[in-house]
């Protein structure tokens, strides 16, 4: 290189000095090349970090997660392709499962399990009104041991300071037409919840039915979350949803406002009912 | 000895002759026989199953025929109907207690005047905080009292009020110490055409045995009264009364409860209770059964239905000669509408440097004038009218105090 700047014409140097840039500028490009791939890894790693220290500060979360973590590691020595697909079933099982948690919703289905939500919920401190819109469509609603259970949290409830309004949509078998009050047993149990302090409103499900989207059975625990059931024909919980979810609570309240306009209050019936019955 | 002109049941009533027979004779009875057996009989059932010497020893409690005649009086006097519920209790206060629990289970905001009894008022928001709910107080004090506000605006002011921020219950005094009347009925009537009204509670302080109960009539869910102003039966005894087919088995089991879980606390209220359930606890706190006693003694002064509608004839009439001889006298009486007007009488002084004597020296100069009455800051008194008419002599020494202390 010494030789050509020093004996060689000016072409030649001038084509000495254009490798020598091109070497340059390919180094530098290289060096480029490189960190960008430096950064990338640096950033991939922070984000896998970045799970760990948010569940970190979660404590309820994290130890699970730590299970959980530990599980999958231990999982990664299984080598079997039968065991590993089972596996692989499974966690795509769990994660469905945990998603609509996640979302804000607990799901319960063909169980009675909810209850213990439920009776959780109305003995939280914080709440301070419940509303339940009660579909009534056999005798034997909320008349099982369960229910009947579920009816004493009711109570308890109230005792502790919570008021509790319930819409009971009713069939015209248990509230007809021309009867002025619910008949049966029915009555007794619509009276005993009116004793206990639930206010009480009754709405006849013929009259609904023009509204499909008001026949519901659903509970709203002031403005912290929604629980809707589905129930089979004999009463039974298909399944109930619980959302933590201001917006659907906002929604439910407009639903309750609706189905309030078809509602007569079960004391105002009584103000009506002659003494004797 | 000096007599006095008492002008202020509206505080205490004066104890009547047969409510203080009745309590001597109680007084005399429980020294011969203290807790005995014939106790326990007369208790229940009156001196009509004791022994004879009984009866002539006590004539004064030949009156008392056990407790459940003695609710039958109550309730007549209330004008409720004859097989409702009534609950007797040492203090008033615990039937608040009650009135209030009962209001804000059913209820998310309870509309209130600036006409409540302070004390009522502090056990209502208690339960209010208790429960997360809403108080709306209106205020129609001044507007009646100052502003002449007649009957008509006094409803309408508190309906809207009820509208506007969607209340749904209601807690109001029959009449107020101050001597105002609120129509109840009206205002109810009138709500429950457009709104929902789940729950009333009446306090009847100041009614009972002053104007005509109405209970009858169904527009109010539990009404609350005592025995110590106008009924004069001078030892306290709270009242309550009940039994609207809508609300009879709510109460009873709101009752029920707060006894068992002792957020009431009465023991007489207690006996009863298992008196009339036949569920007597031997081992429960001793009650003190006096009042009953000069409840029922008070009840035979009461006399017929006409004899009360007399008696309120005459606390007009004398409504309208006193308020004359204080206008006489260079006081000014706050008359109110026909409809708000009841036998209770507010002056106030003339004079502006009457108006900053404390109340009780002015209390005092009335009393020792022969005059007795309520007296409040700034000049202002209270005459609870008496229920048969004011002599010439007593016109006289009333008009006497008056110019005195003007």
């Amino acid at each position: 290189m010494g030789l050509v700047c020093t004996f060689a014409p000016i072409e030649a140097q001038i084509g000495v000095l254009g490798a020598f840039v091109s070497i340059l500028g390919g180094l530098f490009l290289s060096y480029l090349e490189q960190e960008a791939e430096r950064e990338h890894r640096r950033a991939e790693m922070i984000g896998r970090l970045t799970i760990p220290l948010l569940l970190a500060n979660d404590h309820d979360i994290y130890l699970p997660y730590q299970a959980i973590c530990k599980t999958l590691a231990d999982l990664t020595k299984q080598t079997d392709p039968i065991l590993r697909e089972i596996a692989g079933l499974k966690l795509a099982s769990i994660v469905d499962q945990l998603s609509p948690l996640a979302d804000g919703t607990a799901l319960f289905a063909g169980t009675e399990g909810w209850r213990t939500v439920y009776e959780k919920l109305l003995e939280s401190a914080d709440l301070k009104k419940y509303r339940s819109v009660a579909w009534v469509r056999s005798k034997d609603y909320w008349q099982d041991a369960p229910g009947r259970q579920s009816m004493e949290a009711n109570f308890a409830a109230i005792n502790r300071g919570v008021r509790i309004e319930r819409i009971l949509i009713l069939r015209e078998d248990v509230w007809p037409k021309h009867e002025l009050l619910p008949v049966g047993e029915l009555l007794a149990w619509v009276e005993n919840q009116h004793n206990h302090g639930v206010w009480i409103v009754l709405a006849r499900e013929p009259d609904l039915m023009a509204e499909p989207g008001l026949l519901v059975d659903m509970g709203i625990y002031g403005t912290r979350a929604v629980g809707t059931q589905e129930l089979d024909e004999r009463c039974r919980t298909l399944r109930f949803s619980l959302t933590f979810d201001p917006q659907a609570v906002r929604l439910a309240q407009d639903l309750w406002d609706r189905l309030y306009l078809f509602s007569t209050s079960f004391q105002s019936l009584l103000d009506r009912a002659p003494a004797t019955e | 000895m000096e007599r006095l002109l008492y002008l202020d049941t509206a505080r205490i009533g004066r104890i009547t002759p047969g409510a203080q027979r009745a309590f001597t004779d109680y007084s005399a009875l429980v020294g011969q026989e203290g807790g005995s057996s014939y106790f326990e009989r007369f208790l229940r059932h009156g001196l009509v199953d004791c022994p004879t010497w009984m009866k002539d020893a006590y004539p004064a409690l030949s009156c008392w025929n056990g407790i459940s005649s003695l609710k039958e009086s109550l309730r007549s006097l209330a004008a409720s109907h004859p097989d409702l519920p009534v609950l007797l209790s040492l203090r008033t206060s615990q039937l608040m207690k009650l009135a209030a629990r009962l209001m804000f289970r059913r209820c998310d905001n309870v509309l209130t005047t600036d006409l409540g009894w302070p004390s009522y008022s502090i056990t209502l928001e208690a339960e209010r905080v208790r429960s997360d709910a809403t108080t709306t107080t209106v205020s129609v004090k001044n507007a009646v009292l100052e502003r002449g506000a007649t009957e008509d605006e006094v409803v309408e002011t508190i309906c809207r009020a009820y509208a506007e921020s969607r209340c749904d219950g209601l807690f109001l005094s029959a009449v107020s110490n101050l001597g105002v009347r609120l129509p109840i009925a009206r205002i109810v009537r009138r709500l429950e055409q457009a709104h929902e009204v789940r729950f009333v509670v009446v306090d009847g302080a100041q009614d009972f045995c002053h104007l005509t109960p109405d209970i009858h009539e169904e527009y109010c869910d539990f009404y609350l009264a005592g025995c110590h102003k106008w009924f004069q039966a001078c030892h306290p005894l709270g009242l309550g009364f009940y039994g609207r087919r809508r609300s009879i088995g709510f109460i009873e089991n709101t009752l029920s409860h707060m006894i068992a879980g002792g957020d009431i606390d009465d023991p007489l209220l207690r006996y009863i209770r298992e008196v009339e359930s036949a569920q007597v606890n031997g081992y429960s706190e001793t009650v003190n059964f006096g009042p009953l006693f000069s409840c029922q003694g008070a009840i035979a002064d009461r006399g017929s239905a006409a004899d009360r509608i007399e008696h309120q004839e005459n606390q007009r009439q004398n409504l309208d000669s006193v308020a004359q001889i204080v206008t006489g006298a260079d006081w000014k009486p706050i008359l109110l509408e026909a409809g708000l007007q009841t036998g209770i009488l507010l002056a106030q002084a003339s004079d502006p440097e009457l108006c900053r004597i404390e109340p009780s020296v002015v209390r005092e100069s009335f009393r020792n004038l022969g005059v007795g009455l309520s007296t409040y800051e700034n000049g202002y008194v209270r005459l609870s009218m008496p229920q048969s008419p004011i002599g010439r002599e007593d016109a006289s020494r009333l008009r006497h105090a008056f110019g005195l202390v003007a």
